[in-house]
């Protein structure tokens, strides 16, 4: 099952190389990744579409959301 | 206007300004403008090391034993990785690690100068937070910052990385803002107020109740809260491998350890348990087993500071995301007393004698008792890791918390040498034994020179069984006993100490463990010993790798002698 996460992070390489690091050690299969300004000066918005199921991200987004510089996620269902 | 300091001086006022005293570290290039001001600081002790990893190891040890940050600071490129495994292993058990680390300067970046190493991209998957400071100006900031995120909420190591040009580069010094303190934790009391009560009722209704608790309990001080629930509930407690010790081994609810070494009744109790309230672990795989058979029966309430640990490795009925000591305190508010007796009587009544797999008479159950005749509980232990590690974890009576010190997660050898030096600079009214195997011992072994030069009176232990013993006996149960790269050719130990001016003593016997404890109690500074121990034993019981908890190794496969 195809997902969208959607991760508000700081505006800077290191706080998007964490993230998606996070990503990367889980294995993940990403199908794409797309990084956009954020809603708020000094954020990004990084959107990433993984396949995976429901539990692997469930988990995955309450790591990311400990990452620091990582400031929000949610994720969608494709 | 502000004072003019360099970023060296910035860096040390910030530690003094977070209450920082020592400080394990080692010089090079990059980092020489730190250490050209860190004579200016007399707040700080700096510990020259001998090699950067037991820098990581000892302020890791240090925090641990104290709950504040420990400190560590080596130079760019070799320096800054040889903190790696350290960094690794303060990760893996959620300790508040800070390591300042010297960069090369900033026109040099990228260009593969001499000692540049990426260092921030080669610890980010193994640090809580970590940046390289470009800018004086933020450096105050961004270090009060990083040292707020190792210790806030679940502690872990960070990395600030500094340019050597930054360092020189002189910015106006400006006090800390109390505006920036660090973000409440998660857990408001409202948010856990249904939770509790549901636990409550789960504990009420349980035939068969356990507690297991781990790390958590010690680094949120919660003995008294885990003591209060277990004696007005009557549940038997279980303590993992990083909870040893948050409750007395002699308290009559405490079962020991679970998991690959843990005693069949202490693993029977958790496959028979109806409910299981987990506080402040992580049911890790060597607690678990192979999670598809783990406590079949039992609904699982765990509490823990870290969402995402909540249903990571085992499924949870019930979550509470906090602090293990606030929670705790309110589950003990909240439950109706009962008693367990029936149910710890039958746990007990699956205890069984040890399986002997000792043949010499210098068995690790002696030395262990030993050690503590010798402390009187004045003592806390540090121990590395493989068999010796499991041994004193099953046969230490542990009796003060947070006395039982050991790399879990990462099983790093090598750390009870250099982690022990700051546990003793952390307590230094009472004796603190490394415990260390002849492989892992060898691994730190120079940090004797740090703790001669130092003053760091540590008690050196070494498990001398001629193997890498743990590796040796997986080798012998699953490996058809193929000692493939295992046995382990050691110094003369007690030439050893002597070439480092320290007493040291071989010890073969158990009639000589009295006398040569006695004197190891009494030295003043360093001192060693040696324990040639049974080459082949076994650390039993034992869960194979991929087997549930029902399915232990309890004695000897076969006996094996080796030519
Ligand atoms: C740095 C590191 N390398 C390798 C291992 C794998 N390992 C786990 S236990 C063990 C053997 C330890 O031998 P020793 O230190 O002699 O202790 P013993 O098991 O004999 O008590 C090894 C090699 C490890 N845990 N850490």
């Amino acid at each position: 099952m195809a997902y969208a996460l959607s991760l508000s992070v700081d505006q800077d390489l290191l706080a998007l190389g964490r993230a998606v690091g996070e990503l990367r050690r889980r294995n993940l299969k990403v199908s794409a990744i797309t990084l956009g300004p954020g809603a708020d000066a000094g954020q990004a918005r990084l959107t990433v579409i993984v396949d995976a199921d429901e539990g692997t991200v469930e988990m995955a987004m309450r790591k990311l959301l400990k990452v620091s510089g990582v400031r929000g996620a949610t994720r969608e269902p494709q | 206007m502000g004072e003019l300091l360099s970023g060296a001086q910035i860096l040390c006022r910030v530690l003094v300004e977070e209450g920082v005293d020592t400080i394990w570290g080692y010089p090079g290039g990059a980092i020489m403008p730190f250490y050209h001001a860190l004579p200016d600081v007399p707040e700080i002790r700096h510990i020259l090391v001998r090699h950067e990893q037991a820098a990581a190891h000892a302020a890791d040890g240090y925090a641990r034993a104290t709950g504040r940050i420990g400190v560590c600071v080596a130079t760019s490129g070799p320096g800054a990785t040889n903190l790696v495994t350290g960094l690794a292993t303060a990760q893996m058990d959620s300790s508040p690690v800070v390591a300042i680390t010297g960069q090369v300067p900033r026109a040099m970046l990228g260009r593969d100068a001499f000692q540049e190493t990426d260092v921030v991209g080669i610890t980010l998957p193994i640090t809580k937070h970590s940046c390289l400071v470009a800018d004086v100006t933020e450096l105050a900031d961004r270090m009060r910052e990083a040292i707020a995120i190792a210790r806030e909420g679940r502690p872990g190591p960070v990395l600030v990385d500094v340019p050597k040009d930054v360092q020189n580069q002189k910015t106006e010094y400006r006090e800390p803002d109390p505006r920036l303190t660090p973000g409440a934790s998660p857990g408001s009391p409202e948010a856990l107020a249904d939770p509790v009560s549901q636990a409550a009722r789960l504990i009420a209704a349980a035939e068969r109740p356990l507690l297991m608790v781990g790390h958590g309990v010690i680094l949120s001080g919660a003995y008294d809260a885990v003591r209060q629930l277990a004696e007005k509930t009557g549940m038997p407690v279980i303590t993992t491998l990083l909870g040893i010790s948050a409750l007395p081994a002699s308290h009559p609810l405490h079962l020991g350890m679970p998991g690959m070494h843990g005693e069949v009744h202490v693993n029977r109790a958790i496959q028979r348990a109806d409910v299981i309230v987990g506080i402040g672990l992580r049911f890790d795989d060597r607690v678990t087993g192979n999670t598809k058979g783990f406590a079949p029966r039992a609904k699982i309430v765990h509490v823990d500071l870290d969402a995402s640990e909540i249903g990571k490795n085992v499924p949870v009925a019930l979550a509470l995301v906090g602090d293990a000591r606030s929670v705790t305190e309110r589950l003990v508010t909240a439950v109706a007393p009962r008693g367990c007796e029936a149910w710890l009587a039958e746990i007990l009544g699956w205890a069984r004698p040890p399986a002997d797999s000792y043949r010499g008479d210098l068995s690790p159950d002696a030395i262990v008792a030993g050690i503590h005749a010798a402390a009187h509980d004045r003592c806390t232990i540090v121990t590395d890791v493989g068999q010796h590690q499991m041994w004193v974890a099953k046969l230490y009576p542990y009796g003060r918390p947070n006395t039982h010190i050991t790399s879990g997660g990462l099983g790093t050898m090598g750390f009870a040498v250099p982690a022990a030096m700051g546990v003793k600079l952390a307590r230094p009214r009472e004796d603190v034994w490394a415990i260390s195997g002849d492989g892992g011992f060898q691994m730190n072994m120079q940090e004797i020179a740090t703790m001669v030069q130092e003053r760091i009176p540590v008690k050196l232990a070494v498990f001398n069984n001629g193997y890498l013993g743990m590796v040796r006996q997986w080798q012998q149960f699953f490996h058809g006993k193929r000692y493939s790269a295992t046995p382990i050719w050691s110094p003369d130990y007690v030439k050893l100490a002597a070439a480092y001016g320290i007493p040291g003593w071989r010890v073969d016997s158990a009639s000589e463990l009295e006398p040569v404890l006695a004197r190891a109690s009494v030295a003043e500074g360093p001192v060693l010993v040696e324990f040639v121990i049974e080459q082949e034993a076994n650390v039993f019981p034992m869960i194979p790798p991929g087997a549930t908890l029902s399915e232990p190794i309890e004695a000897e496969p076969a006996v094996g002698v080796r030519e």
